[in-house]
């Protein structure tokens, strides 16, 4: 994350935006869902179906 | 212990950048690494106990935001971050078994090299000759592994 490539600026890989905050998340693969972690599977893009995911869990 | 230095790094680099650790349970087994944990804290690292359930982009900003359930106090909360690093957990190789078939040696419960007794004869397996050390046996750091590979290759010269 810090090497070469960004030229040690910590950005963010989707868009090369510099970020100021950062979260981690351990036991990340912890929450397996037949074989996918249930984390991977929430990153949705709007509200609506997140709240869909959340009452299906 | 990756992600404590990871935030310490990020924070030797950049000062500013808000850094936030959500975890379930801490173990700081190692050596020294209670004390690293604590130069985390010193750095500004927030540690939270909390159970994330989900997390949905912001499709403007690209930011995320996570929702999470407070372990110490009950509640739900959210946090918009603008990086989400995910601390996996390590795995055995899925070759272990075909090797641990050929050498004639066993596996644990988890599929890592499973030692003939960890407390009274730790590196050893089954078959005479035939030592353990370092990842083979579980997640491990670098220093604990060569103190592992330094007394398993001492096993093997005294072996005859």
């Amino acid at each position: 994350m810090l090497g070469d490539p960004p030229a040690g600026h910590i950005i963010r890989p989707s868009d090369k935006k510099h970020t100021h905050k950062i979260a981690w998340i351990q036991c990340g693969g912890k929450r397996v869902d037949a074989g996918t972690p249930l984390l991977f599977k929430g990153v949705l893009h709007d509200r609506g179906k997140a709240d869909h995911h959340h009452q299906r869990t | 212990m990756i992600a404590a230095k990871q935030t310490i790094i990020t924070k030797e680099h950049d000062p500013f950048v808000e850094t936030l650790i959500f975890y379930n349970d801490l173990k700081a087994y190692g050596k020294g690494f209670w004390g690293f944990y604590q130069k985390a804290k010193e750095k500004g690292v927030h540690y939270i106990k909390a159970r994330p359930y989900d997390v949905f982009e912001n499709s403007e900003t690209k930011n995320l935001t996570l929702r999470y359930e407070d372990l110490s106090s009950g509640e739900l909360k959210k946090e918009e971050v603008e990086l989400l690093v995910l601390s996996t957990g390590l795995i055995p190789s899925d070759r272990n078994p075909s090797l641990a078939k050929v050498l004639e040696i066993e596996l644990d419960s988890l599929g890592f090299f499973k030692e003939k007794d960890p407390l009274l004869s730790p590196l050893e397996t089954k078959v005479k000759g035939i030592y353990l050390c370092g990842g083979a046996i579980g997640p491990i750091d670098i220093s604990e592994s060569v103190v592992q590979a330094t007394a398993a290759s001492m096993r093997a010269i005294l072996t005859n």
